[in-house]
């Protein structure tokens, strides 16, 4: 190896070294921005700083592997470098020459060779790697609140949801719903719960209110039917009472007509009530059919409608405790259970004489067309005063009153209206008054833009 | 040419060179306040090649080859070229003569082309037809005249002018013409202390004589010696690369030939530039060529071979300025070093 390969060779390792230093920088400011990245998108979604993320940082090792590689990889050939020094030692292409042909005789005029110097702009490539490391720095060391990827918050509507479906299990424990409604119902409530969210609560908080009201309005249709039936439960135990405690005080025809009026409203509450069916046995039933009530069965008919009664009046009561209905509502189904039948027995007494019909329904208190007289007399033979009234009435005349209906707002003034009551005058026609062959008319002046409608108006053909 | 396997010793050389540098000091002599054209002009000769020189009349076109046919010791021969000028003119032509037995027989009259310098004056006032008719000349050193082909006498060299001003009346030369010069040289006019040098020491502007000649000899040994000089592979790469850079499908083609070259550089500049490169580096007394000879002869070879876009025409772009581009922005050496790495000029350590 002569003196100039052996330059060449120093050049080389320099070149070779500055390579490996800058594909090091270079694969480092890579490796760097996507370990950092990878970092924190995993301590993202993870909460603990698991030791695989420092272990990650083995990857700048084999960064290094690389940049050797690559930096030996593009290490300039032999030629190159003796091209180089030849240049830069005005050596005028003798130096390059020595690698191909003898340059024996021009040892001697060639100068002092040296191996020229390398700049590397690093500056930039610095700044790179510097912001990289940064980068990764905070990638690691930035607090995990920060980075943590925040979920939607979830709508916490556990309490709505376990209420309503305890409403919905009273429901379907009352026989109010079936099931498959009730499977519906509890789908929906689920969705509901899955979907609520806290970016939209308006719309979860729609859906259970929607979901609530669809309860209670069918509670309620429940409640007041209940309340009819418990009405006529009551009704029905008032009359078997008397018909079984005082059959004695009462005529025979009007026990009978009693009778009657029992069996058909039990017949009917029966048809419309199943709790009736199974509190009554059928061979009652079958009596009341027939309208042959044994005393024995008077007194089980009896014994049933108080159960059926207690059994809607509880049922009302769990609905009200649900919330379902109002409390004002079961107050009313209690008061419809309410009857006295010694009132009812003392009437019946005064009135042994009254039809079937007006039996019941003149039974006072109810109130109402068919249910009874009120108890406030009525009287019609005092017209009202119009003492001290402010308003008195006045009847339009025709006239008036046609043109306020045709009347057409045209804008509203703060000064008081004109009255011109003239104008508004109920009058005749014009040739009202006329005398014939008077040469009088109606001479009202037709405006130019109604002329022609006018005209055709009395067009013959 | 025989592959080198020996270059030619330092004295060998230095001999070599000391004729050129006579040679050129006579040139300067004659010529005043041209050294570098000289230096180019003598650069051509010796590359043998054909030099087209371009300037304003009267900046010593003529002149300068005139006295390079005195002081080689070389025919010369000068041809006016003009619209009527016929390749006959200057090829010769068949004639009829009749000898003294009253027999009548062709002979062909040489024409002016048959020479060792060819000045061809105002080229580009001839047509096509007789420019054409130098294109063998140039490039086998033939003449074929009715299917007779005929050798020009050894060295030949064309050395035409042309004028670029007064355009009206001229045909530009064609590309494959242009291509067969070597180079193309600006003649431009002296500055004032040269002016005030020629009118103070010549009278009528008369050129003084040669006080030294060289013989056909030493001419040629010099042009044996030319063939000596040794070409390194980088710097063929080099060459190669520069020359292929003039095409902008080229990897290492700059910005600026991508924008203003339409057509590149053929081989022959290729070839132009090894040889022109040769000769400088043994002007300079070298054995072995080196990247600044092949800088230096560059810009003379390839400037009338890059056709320019029309786009480098409305920047007021011409062949030099994307030259000097191109041999500042290739790097020479081939080390190809990332462009945040570089070589310090001053070699220290």
């Amino acid at each position: 190896m002569n003196t100039y390969d052996k330059l060449a060779n120093r050049l080389r390792m320099k070149i070779t070294l500055l390579l490996i230093l800058r594909y090091c920088l270079q694969c480092f400011s890579i490796l760097g921005i996507v370990l950092a990245t990878i970092v924190l998108v995993t301590r993202m979604f993870s909460s603990n700083l698991s030791s695989s993320l420092y272990s990650l940082l083995f990857i700048f090792l084999l960064g290094i592997l690389w940049a050797i590689y690559l930096g030996i990889k593009r290490s300039p050939r032999k030629e190159s470098l003796l091209a180089v020094i030849d240049e830069h030692n005005n050596c005028g292409g003798i130096l390059m020459s020595s690698d191909e042909i003898d340059i024996q005789d021009w040892q001697g005029s060639i100068p002092d060779v040296m191996v020229p110097r390398l700049k590397w702009n690093v500056g930039g490539k610095l700044a790179i790697s510097a912001a990289v490391v940064t980068f990764i720095v905070f990638s690691y060391a930035v607090p995990a609140n920060y980075v943590q990827h925040k979920n939607a918050r979830n709508l916490d509507i556990t309490e709505d949801v376990q209420k309503l479906n305890e409403q919905i299990d009273i429901m379907e424990e009352e026989a109010i719903l079936e099931k498959m409604a009730v499977e519906e119902l509890k789908e929906e409530l689920e969705q509901i719960k899955n979907d609520a969210t806290g970016s939209d609560p308006v719309k979860t908080w729609e859906s259970l209110d929607h979901l609530h009201d669809s309860l209670r309005n069918k509670a309620k249709e429940v409640a007041e039917s209940m309340t009819e039936q418990i009405e006529k439960a009551s009704q029905s135990q008032m009359l078997a009472e008397i018909l079984s405690n005082n059959s004695n005080e009462l005529s025979k025809s009007l026990s009978l007509e009693a009778m009657k009026e029992l069996t058909s409203m039990v017949n009917s509450a029966a048809l419309e009530n199943q709790r009736f069916q199974k509190a009554i046995s059928p061979e009652c039933l079958n009596a009341c059919a027939n309208a042959e009530l044994s005393e024995a069965q008077l007194k089980e008919l009896l014994k049933g409608l108080k159960e059926c009664k207690g059994n809607m009046s509880k049922c009302m009561g769990k609905l009200c405790k649900s919330g379902l209905i109002d409390p004002k509502d079961l107050k009313a189904c209690k008061l419809a259970g309410m009857c006295d039948s010694k009132e009812l027995l003392e009437f019946l007494k005064e009135n042994d004489s009254c039809s079937s019909i007006a039996l019941y329904s003149k039974c006072a208190g109810r109130g109402g067309v068919n249910r009874g007289r009120a108890d406030a007399k009525m009287t019609w033979t005092q017209g009202s005063r119009e003492d001290g009234v402010s308003f008195k009435e006045q009847l339009l005349p025709q006239a008036s009153l046609d043109a306020m209906k045709n009347s057409m707002l045209s804008g509203v003034s703060i000064a008081a209206p004109e009255v011109n009551n003239s104008a508004y005058e109920t009058g005749g026609g014009k040739l009202d008054s006329a005398d014939a062959g008077s040469s009088e008319a109606f001479t009202q002046t037709i405006l130019p833009k109604h002329r022609e409608a006018v005209k055709k108006y009395f067009k013959r053909d | 040419m025989e592959e080198i396997d020996k270059i030619p010793s330092p004295e060998k050389i230095n001999v070599a060179a000391g004729l050129a540098r006579n040679i050129l000091a006579q040139l300067d002599r004659i010529l005043l306040g041209r050294e570098e054209l000289h230096k180019m002009v003598l650069v051509g000769i010796l590359s043998r090649g054909h030099i087209l020189l371009e300037g304003v009349p009267g900046v010593g076109k003529t002149a300068l080859v005139k006295a390079l046919g005195d002081f080689l010791h070389l025919e010369f021969n000068r041809v006016q070229f003009t619209p009527d000028l016929m390749p006959g003119d200057i090829l010769g032509t068949n004639i009829l003569q009749e000898d003294d037995d009253g027999k009548r027989h062709i002979q062909f009259e040489k024409g002016p082309v048959f020479t060792n310098i060819l000045l061809a004056d105002e080229i580009n006032r001839a047509s096509p037809k007789t420019q054409s008719a130098l294109l063998e000349a140039m490039q086998e050193k033939t003449v074929t005249l009715l299917g007779c082909t005929r050798k020009l006498p050894s060295p030949f060299f064309v050395l035409a002018s042309q004028n670029p001003i007064e355009l009206e009346g001229t045909y530009p030369l064609p590309e494959a013409q242009l291509d067969r010069f070597m180079f193309k040289l600006h003649v431009s006019g002296g500055n004032a202390e040269v002016m005030e040098n020629i009118i103070s020491t010549r009278r009528r502007g008369e050129p003084p004589a040669p006080t030294h000649t060289i013989s056909n000899e030493e001419l040629n040994s010099l042009f044996d010696i030319m063939d000596e000089i040794f070409l390194p592979k980088p710097v063929a790469k080099y060459i190669s690369r520069l020359v292929a850079a003039t095409h902008s499908g080229f990897a290492e083609a700059t910005n600026m030939v991508k924008d203003y070259i339409a057509y590149g550089a053929s081989p022959r500049a290729a070839i132009a530039i090894a040889e022109a490169s040769r000769a400088y580096a043994m002007i300079s007394s070298r054995a072995t060529v080196g990247f600044e000879d092949v800088k230096s002869v560059a810009p003379a070879v390839l400037n009338h071979r890059l056709i320019l876009s029309y786009k480098a025409r409305f920047d007021k772009i011409d062949a030099y300025q994307v030259i000097e581009n191109l041999l500042a922005e290739i790097d020479e050496t081939g080390l190809n070093l990332p462009s945040d790495i570089e070589v310090m000029e001053n070699a220290n350590e």
